[in-house]
């Protein structure tokens, strides 16, 4: 059998450190066609490969990880063929030559150990459905629900908060026009609740997803509100009832402000229902949750809430159900657009984060906004007199080895954007920013940054060291100018942290129930960091939005549009070609149920002692294929082929 | 280095200092008129974008005392290197006369001021050594000193008593 060995440059890259001319020359010497060349992966290195397609029984690709190319070489090579890693595992890892040279020398042979025992794994047709999920209903979310929707896709949003809108529902405006950002996400809220093929489920969490590309399955739980949502027509009555004593931190306000325990999530909820909250309530009906208590008369008795309700929508006697309503969907294709978080101040102890006046980002967005506590006038929050002086601390936890190291990129532009806002509406208050880099590329930014400067606001280059409550409540700011090389102090009735924008973990969390990856920084990981930014390492899951990586809106709904247009040609194809790599000789079969039980993924079901694997479900892993004791498994790459390739390896 | 108090701002000095010579606040502190200046490349203490970032912090006593807008040689060359249009040369123009109006010009230059007055030089003329060179004596006649005398006592110098 000729064996055809290729073997790439990538450049420098590979042949930098990898004797490529010697590798040629002692493979040749033992009577194989060998060819280099500079980019394998390049339409002339196709035309090399193909001339010598009849010639040869198969090749040898010595280049790159399979990950990068092994999809566009079988689309050509129709031939075995085994890719060998000479870049990733011999050149970048190893100085010495000599050594790199030797090891991929070692590779290729276990490679041309491996070729005779490669199969072709078989195929079969599976059909997909036509619907998908989108988790999380930011604008994100919503984005590309309705562009999904506009395709002639079925779909779910999944919010788990009680309202959908995200974060910008939060804001007054946004940058770098400094539109309104409520307009900007109501007109899309009416859209998405408008679609009849957008199904909104909010207050809902996602449980578990199984299933498999094309087909996937989530468990869905919906969690209690006890209030009748087909009644309740949101007009707030039940809130007067709930009294001041049920009050805690609003999610809303991002804790600048209370909520009760019966609460509507935001003035422009959608949609606008109550929500009782079991752990915030007090029990000032003395019914408690899940009872009833009958009359005299025979009627039931009913707690404040319950009777202020006009339209009877609130029950109590539901008993307390923790898990909630557990109901599940089946979708082709799932998008996560689950957003971020801010730190919360807390975090940092160099700052007296405990102190009213220091706020966070989304804090200052919620006094700017007009639907905010202040009704949108700029108020000290803990004397509600107007400031003379605010100060905003940028990279908060971001660029920072002991939190994050990445740069939260938005931090800038929304810090600029608050001081603006503040200084537009009241020019005589001092705005400082201290700042470690400006970072405000994109359109527009740079022209927004420069009018920042020309209002007047005072941007300082330099960390802030420390941050002094003053027995006046006011607050002394220790920084630092490199523009005058100077030590700065002064004092500020407000402090503005721009923490980092991160991804929580019980988002996180949802993305491992689907075996994503996490990335170094905690955001969910993309394919490829430049040519698949929103796919993921999973076929048919994708992201869009903040998910991903700290991003402004412009970014987000571009990326949430691109993932819409991935998703419908995934599903667009109605059907979808499975690879089965792994395949039980039931003849062999002894019936001891190893396998069964070993399968991470389920995939491996018995009937009469007959295992069977479900191509579906099976990702290839080889872990049955390693425990069968007579090995009854096989595989078409993962088995034998790869037993061969080690032999090869000590030979 | 001493520490900028912030809190000692007087707005004042930024509005005057933008009205009299232009755009500051456009000044993104890249040090571009810096590099050029040839006061600053020969080594004197003269940072442009300090001074400029003061101005922008409104801190007008740190201003005052600052030297450099009196070394400054009117060459242009920032002008033309700014890449933001803020004209460095007249903000330095327009801080000279801030200065001297609060009388925290560099004593030398009234010296000079008088010296002008008085002779129409910057210099008491010593036209002896002149003579030893064969060459002709430099003397302002009556009519030309009398016009500069008028020119400046025109001027603000009369108004703050310089001469
Ligand atoms: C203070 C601040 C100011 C900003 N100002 C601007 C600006 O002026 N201009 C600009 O362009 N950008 C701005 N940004 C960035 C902007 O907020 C983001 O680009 C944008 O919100 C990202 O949208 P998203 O849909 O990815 O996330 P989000 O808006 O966070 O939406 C995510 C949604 O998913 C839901 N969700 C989360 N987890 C789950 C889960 N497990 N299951 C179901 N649902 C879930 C959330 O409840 C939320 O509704 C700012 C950011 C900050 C921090
Ligand atoms: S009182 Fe009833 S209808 Fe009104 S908001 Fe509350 S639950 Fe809804
Ligand atoms: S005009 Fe003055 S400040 Fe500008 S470069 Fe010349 S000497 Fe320097
Ligand atoms: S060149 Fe212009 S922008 Fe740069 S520091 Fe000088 S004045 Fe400022």
């Amino acid at each position: 059998m000729k064996k055809g060995i290729f073997i790439c440059h990538c450049g420098t890259n590979i042949s930098e450190r990898v004797n490529v001319e010697h590798l040629k020359s002692v493979l040749e010497s033992e009577g194989y066609l060998v060819r280099d060349h500079l980019f394998l992966c390049s339409q002339d290195a196709k035309q090399l490969i193909l001339n010598f397609q009849d010639e040869v029984d198969g090749f040898v690709i010595a280049a790159c990880s399979s990950e990068n190319h092994e999809n566009y070489f079988s689309s050509f090579i129709r031939k075995p063929f085994v890719i060998i890693n000479l870049r990733e595992q011999c050149s970048w890892p190893h100085a010495d030559r000599k050594h790199a040279t030797k090891k991929a020398e070692d590779l290729i042979r276990a490679g041309i150990n491996k070729l005779p025992y490669i199969k072709k794994p078989k195929t079969v047709k599976t059909k997909m459905e036509e619907s998908v999920a989108v988790i999380g209903g930011g604008i994100a979310g919503i984005t590309a629900s309705i562009e999904l929707a506009k395709l002639g896709y079925r779909v779910y949003i999944i919010e788990k908060s009680p309202s959908i809108g995200g974060k910008l529902l939060k804001f007054d405006k946004i940058y770098p026009l400094n539109d309104c950002a409520s307009c900007v996400i109501s007109s899309l809220i009416s859209e998405v609740s408008a679609a009849e093929n957008i199904q909104i489920h909010v207050y809902t969490e996602v449980e578990e997803v199984s299933g498999y590309p094309g087909n996937f399955r989530l468990r869905l739980r919906r969690k209690q509100t006890y209030v009748d949502w087909e009644k309740c027509t949101g007009c707030g009555k039940c809130i007067d009832a709930c009294p001041d004593r049920a009050k805690v931190p609003s999610e809303f306000d991002d804790g600048l402000t209370f909520r009760k325990a019966m609460y509507i999530y935001s003035p422009f909820a959608y949609p606008k229902k109550a929500v009782h909250d079991p752990e915030a309530c007090v029990n000032c009906g003395k019914k408690k949750i899940g009872t009833r208590r009958m009359l005299r008369s025979g009627k039931e008795y009913q707690t404040p809430c319950e009777k202020a309700c006009p339209t009877g929508a609130i029950d109590r006697s539901k008993n307390w159900n923790p898990e909630g309503e557990i109901f599940e969907i089946r979708a082709g294709s799932i998008l996560l657009a689950m957003g971020y978080e801010v730190m919360s101040k807390n975090s940092f102890p160099e700052f007296p984060s405990h102190l009213p006046n220091v706020v966070t980002g989304i804090q200052m967005e919620r006094i700017l906004s007009p639907t905010g506590p202040t009704g949108g006038e700029l108020l000290v929050p803990e004397t509600l007199r107007k400031p003379e002086a605010i100060s905003f601390i940028s990279c908060v936890g971001s660029r920072d080895e002991r939190y994050h190291t990445y740069c939260s990129k938005v931090c800038c532009m929304y810090m600029l954007k608050q001081a603006r806002l503040i200084k537009e509406r009241n020019p005589e208050i001092d705005v400082f920013i201290h700042y470690i880099d400006i970072r405000a590329p994109g359109r527009d930014l740079e022209e927004y940054y420069t009018l920042a400067r020309k209002l007047g606001i005072k941007i300082l280059r330099g960390r802030v060291g420390n941050v002094e409550p003053l027995n006046n409540g006011k607050l002394r700011i220790l920084g630092f100018d490199s523009d005058t090389g100077d030590p700065v102090e002064y004092t500020a009735d407000m402090v503005v942290l721009a923490t980092a924008v991160e991804l929580r973990e019980s988002e996180r969390d949802v993305a491992r129930k689907m075996k994503l990856d996490i990335d170094s920084s905690g955001f969910v990981k993309e394919k490829h960091p430049k040519l698949q930014t929103f796919e993921t390492s999973i076929d048919g899951i994708y992201l869009a939005g903040c998910v991903q990586g700290p991003k402004d809106v412009t970014e987000t709904v571009l990326q949430a549009k691109s993932a819409a247009l991935s998703v419908s040609s995934f599903l667009g194809k109605g059907e979808r070609e499975i690879n089965i790599e792994t395949f039980i000789d039931v003849e062999k079969c002894t019936g001891c149920g190893m396998c069964i039980i070993s399968c991470p993924f389920r995939a491996i079901t018995a009937e009469n002692d007959i295992p069977e694997i479900n191509p579906i479900s099976c990702r290839n892993c080889g872990i049955c294929y390693s425990v069968c004791p007579v090995k009854a498994v096989d595989m078409a790459t993962h088995g034998k082929a790869i037993e061969k390739e080690l032999e090869g390896l000590k030979a | 280095m001493r520490t900028l108090n912030l809190d000692m701002k007087n707005p004042g000095l930024k509005e005057e200092i933008e009205n009299d010579g232009g755009y500051i606040t456009g000044c993104i502190q890249c040090g571009a008129c810096m590099s050029i200046c040839p006061v600053a490349i020969s080594g004197f203490e003269f940072p442009n974008k300090r001074l400029f970032k003061l101005i922008i912090l409104e801190l007008e006593r740190e201003v005052l005392e600052h030297r450099s807008p009196w070394i400054c040689i009117s060459c242009q060359r920032c002008v033309h290197v700014c890449p933001r249009n803020v004209n460095p040369h007249s903000i330095y123009f327009a801080l000279r006369r801030y200065q001297s109006k609060q009388f925290r010009h560099p004593r030398i230059f009234e010296d000079i001021v008088r010296s002008i007055y008085q002779y129409g030089f910057v210099i008491e003329p010593d036209n002896s050594k002149r003579r030893e060179l064969n060459l002709p004596d430099i003397k302002l006649g009556k009519e030309e000193l009398d016009e500069i005398r008028m020119l400046m006592e025109d001027s603000r110098l009369r108004i703050l008593g310089i001469i």
